[in-house]
């Protein structure tokens, strides 16, 4: 085993595949922050270039493009509340706050150290275990993914933090809602598709996020002029410091949610999203009174948990793909593509045969994350600066990143109005004081939990047997229970801890 | 080079003659592909890989790319129909048929100009590696028994076309379509990763899909669906030998034209797929894939596709999915 | 306290509770005219979420309605003024929408992007410009130069 990875730090660390890592880093963040174009099309694009270049090299460029478009992903989250990855959605509940409050280069570099954190953990913990964790992937049924969601689920209580539950329980409801349009998955039914072709395919999340987050958030700092001004203060905006005492703040978060983020991330089926919601939601419920208060304000916690999560689960979905060829999620599909067209099986055999390939690309995680956290904090007060562009100029702009970035994805100027439509919806409940992050979640599972429910009871006959019959999907659900019930529990044990 | 001109010109002359058109091929320097579907998807890599193999061996000078998904094809269909473009090739496979039959959109492939399929995928029958069924007669003497009791998983929606082979293949066994117990997946991955983890008995896929896992050692392949067998894979019988007479199928793609699309640009067309079937630039696409080569002009690829039809309409009735 | 309960303003918990009320009802309705295939024994078909859903959506919004709780922070709303500077900018959106096939990427950005700016106050000549015309320009240029998008800069045809 160790020649292998001799062998494979002897590939990486070579000069063109460095220059390939530095090149990929940079482009990937750079698309990544164009809210539309996330890691899937970075890489898809990127396919081209690999292609002609060594299997090693090509693998080392792509995964660089794919953590530098998270990470793109996460700037634009933080800085103007636009996440155009799902992954960093979690990002901008806390992140965005941050910037607002005019530490949008803290919020930026405690956003890179996390990730690196995640993406490190990650790539050690793939290093030592990668066989055993595939096994343990695949024997993961349908009714194990589905207990799986509901944990992450009840993550909604977590935003619920100032006794809003039932709010963010209609929201949730609401995103659960929109998952249900378009085109049943299991019998091929349309549903609530109102006669219209293009809704036959459902509602594209990305077309849903940029209307409920940017383009809402515009149209109320347009409606508002004081709204969304952070803080002029250069000085604070573009510094970088981050203090002892914060860092030690994050840190047990930052190892929870790397560990946490990599063991959902493994499985195909789940991914970063998901694993950058329970991690926020962990960290939220876990923490003391004082701490949970100020999730949703602008918390470094609140922030630092999702960012490794995600990265540390981006790291994990290549587990699946590397030792079983079983693409965990859109973007290793691609990539998945690209080592099948270099001719290379992905499998067990992988690192037996192509130990070179293997060791290379795990090698090339540890070296991405740190390229791309060498590079981009250097950079961090430049695109900090972003924010100080005129409102005029900065308002409008944002407007025509959301609406083009949905554009290219489909063609379909039907997007435009509906993104439009939603936005519209969107300001009045804000307004109304309804939270936008419940109904992104709710709609991001909702397919999935309908399909995996479905599948299970198809398997089971129509009988709920599975909840006692399979342990594990009996044990996540118990955990769910679990995370709902912890903070009353907690706040029982206080009041008695008082008297 | 000039003789084989003549003899795909012949070929062309006397395929078209049943359509009374002049097939003179006219001359095409560019061809603009359309893609029903999003980038990195199926269509998309099918096109710009025909595109990629032609531009590079010379055959055309430029191949430029549209994205237009929507409705499972709907837009692309009916843009492609309106628009009649005239240096437009849509690209398209097995789906078109299902969903006009479904009435996800309400033209089929006659409204269209089918020019040439390219690539094929035969559906193929796959059993985790610990599984007992060595051959597909163990598996289909277990359905013929207990239908309820062996569950077939697959990467598109009941009535797609994984179900449609299932149901296929259940026939061998004699057992009604209905009473296959069919668990969609919404991808072929998740489909696979459903079968290793021994949720389900069986996996209905393409070829291409399940290929590498075989070498790997996970999977074993049962039967596949084509008429002889694959000369990669000898040793794989088809499912016709091996139990399953009816069980034909292939997931095929290629191209389609406007019906205003005169016939020299038509004939141009097959004739520059023809040229791209023996270039060293497609085959190496196909390597990187892993497509198998299906090359159908003409009559040969409208007939593919209505019997085709005929099969899919036959087992939908039966599944009772449509009228 | 309880005369609060009674107070009508304009956009607090209620209204976004009725508002998804009505939502909810049209959702559960739509919800029963879902195809369904008979023969299927399937205990949970294509309109069995919705159906769940469509009703907890009501049971939970109408709770609200009723028991609104306190609000946590009330913010005035904005003023009328401002709302109608909202409703000219969806409308901007929608006219984007409209134009951005016939009149092509380039010019339907510029206006989109000029009235965009105009209507927040802008009216230096040289902020016209550089952001209504070299924006997109370079982002033009990005996707279809670097990335090989295909993306046509003027009109096409619908």
């Amino acid at each position: 085993m160790f020649e292998g990875v001799s062998a494979g730090f002897a590939a990486a660390f070579s000069i063109a595949n460095i220059g390939y890592l530095i090149v990929g880093c940079s482009a990937g963040t750079l698309i990544g922050m164009i809210p539309g174009l996330g890691p899937m099309t970075a890489i898809a694009l990127m396919i081209p270039l690999a292609s002609t270049l060594e299997p090693a090299s090509g693998i080392i460029l792509m995964a660089a493009v794919y953590y530098g478009a998270i990470f793109g992903g996460s700037t634009s989250s933080i800085l103007i509340n636009a996440p155009g990855v799902a992954s960093t959605v979690a990002s901008s509940f806390d992140g965005f706050p941050l910037s607002q409050q005019g530490h949008a280069g803290k919020a930026l570099a405690v956003a890179a150290l996390s990730s690196f954190s995640g993406g490190i953990i990650a790539a050690l913990m793939l290093l030592v275990s990668a066989p055993l964790l595939a096994n343990l992937a695949l024997s993961f049924h349908s009714s194990d993914y589905f207990a799986l969601i509901v944990l992450g689920l009840v993550s909604v209580a977590a935003f619920t933090g100032r006794g809003e539950l039932r709010k963010a329980l209609l929201m949730t409801i609401l995103g659960l809602m929109l998952s249900t349009v378009g085109t049943d998955q299991t019998q091929g039914i349309p549903r609530f598709t109102l006669g219209l072709v293009d809704l036959i395919d459902g509602i594209s999340f990305l077309l849903l996020v940029m209307a409920t987050f940017a383009i809402s958030e515009a149209l109320l700092a347009i409606m508002d002029p004081a709204r969304g001004r952070p803080d002029q203060d250069t000085k604070k905006l573009t510094s970088l410091k981050v203090s002892k005492k914060e860092l030690k703040d994050i840190t047990p978060p930052v190892l929870r949610s790397s560990l946490s983020g990599f063991f959902v991330g493994l499985l195909p089926g789940a991914g970063a999203t998901i694993a950058s919601f329970l991690a926020y939601g962990t960290e939220q419920r876990f923490a003391n009174k004082e701490a949970r208060d100020q999730f949703g304000r602008g918390s470094l916690r609140g922030l630092a948990a999702p960012e490794s999560a995600n990265n540390a689960a981006a790291t994990g979905s290549f587990v699946p793909m590397l030792t079983l060829g079983i693409p965990g999620s859109g973007t290793t599909a691609i990539m998945l593509g690209a080592l099948i067209a270099y001719g290379i099986q992905p499998g067990p055999m992988l690192y037996i045969s192509e130990p070179v390939v293997f060791w290379a690309v795990i090698v090339s995680m540890w070296l991405g994350n740190t390229v791309l956290l060498v590079l981009n904090l250097p950079l961090i007060p430049y695109i900090a600066r972003l924010l100080t562009v005129p409102r005029t100029a900065l308002l409008p702009m944002i407007l025509f990143f959301s609406l083009i970035g949905v554009y290219l994805v489909s063609f379909n100027t039907f997007d435009i109005f509906l993104m439009t439509l939603f936005a519209f919806c969107a300001v009045l409940l804000r307004t109304c004081g309804f939270p936008m992050a419940p109904l992104i979640l709710g709609f991001i599972m909702g397919g999935m939990i309908e399909e995996n429910l479905r599948r299970a009871l198809l398997l089971y006959d129509d009988s709920w047997s599975f909840i006692w019959e399979r342990p594990s999907t009996g044990t996540i659900l118990l955990l769910a229970f679990a995370v709902l019930v912890w903070p009353g529990v907690q706040s029982l044990r206080e009041r008695l801890k008082a008297q | 080079m000039y003789v084989k001109k003549l003899l795909v010109g012949l070929f062309c002359v006397s395929t078209f003659a049943a359509f009374a058109k002049e097939c003179t091929p006219g001359t095409l320097d560019n061809t603009h592909f359309l893609i029903p579907g999003g980038a990195g998807g199926g269509w998309d890599r099918t096109a710009r890989g025909v595109g990629e193999a032609l531009v590079r061996s010379n055959i055309l000078d430029l191949a430029t790319y549209e994205n237009m998904s929507g409705g499972g094809g709907a837009r692309a269909i009916a843009h492609l129909i309106e628009t009649g473009a005239p240096r437009t090739l849509m690209v398209n496979s097995t789906p078109i048929v299902v969903r006009s039959l479904q009435g996800v959109f309400p033209q089929t492939f006659r409204d269209l100009t089918p020019v040439a399929s390219v690539i094929g995928d035969y559906s193929v029958i796959a059993v985790r590696s610990q599984s007992r069924y060595e051959d597909l007669h163990g598996l289909l003497s277990d359905l013929g028994n207990n239908p309820r009791g062996i569950p077939v998983a697959g990467g598109s929606v009941s009535g797609g076309t994984d179900h449609i082979f299932a149901a296929l293949i259940a026939r061998g066994a004699g057992v009604d379509a209905r009473a296959v117990k069919y668990i969609p997946y919404d991808a072929g991955g998740k489909a696979m990763a459903g079968l290793l983890s021994g949720e389900v008995a069986a996996l209905s896929s393409g070829f291409g899909e399940v290929v590498d896992l075989v070498h790997q050692g996970w999977v074993r392949l049962l039967c596949i669906a084509s008429s002889s067998r694959l000369p990669d894979l000898p040793e794989l019988p088809t499912c016709k030998e091996a139990g399953a007479p009816e069980a034909l199928f292939v997931n095929w793609r290629g191209f389609f034209a406007a019906p205003s699309v005169p016939g020299e640009t038509i004939c141009a067309w097959q004739q520059m797929l023809a040229d791209l079937q023996t270039t060293r630039e497609w085959e190496e696409v196909r390597e990187r894939y892993g497509w198998v080569e299906l090359h159908h002009e003409g009559p040969d690829f409208m007939a593919l596709l209505t019997e085709q039809e005929h099969t899919l309409r036959r087992l939908l009735n039966e599944l009772e999915l449509i009228e | 306290m309880n005369s609060d309960r009674f107070k009508v303003r304009a956009f607090d918990t209620r209204t976004g509770a009725l508002l998804l009320f009505v939502f909810c009802c049209a959702y559960t309705w739509q919800a029963f005219e879902i195809l369904q295939i008979n023969h299927t024994t399937a205990l949970f078909t294509a309109s069995s979420m919705p159906r769940f859903l469509g009703f907890l959506g009501m049971a939970v919004s109408l709770h609200l309605i009723l028991f609104p709780g306190a609000s946590s922070e009330y913010v005035a709303p904005p003023p009328l003024r401002r709302w109608l500077l909202m409703g000219a900018f969806l409308l901007l959106m929608i006219s984007y929408g409209f134009a951005l096939r016939p009149l092509g990427f380039m010019l339907s950005t510029s206006a989109f992007l000029a009235a965009g700016m105009y209507l927040l106050g802008q009216r230096s000549f040289v902020a016209f410009v550089s952001a209504a015309v070299i924006v997109p320009g370079l982002f033009w240029l990005l996707l279809t130069q670097v990335m090989g998008v295909y993306f046509p800069l003027w009109p096409m045809a619908t």
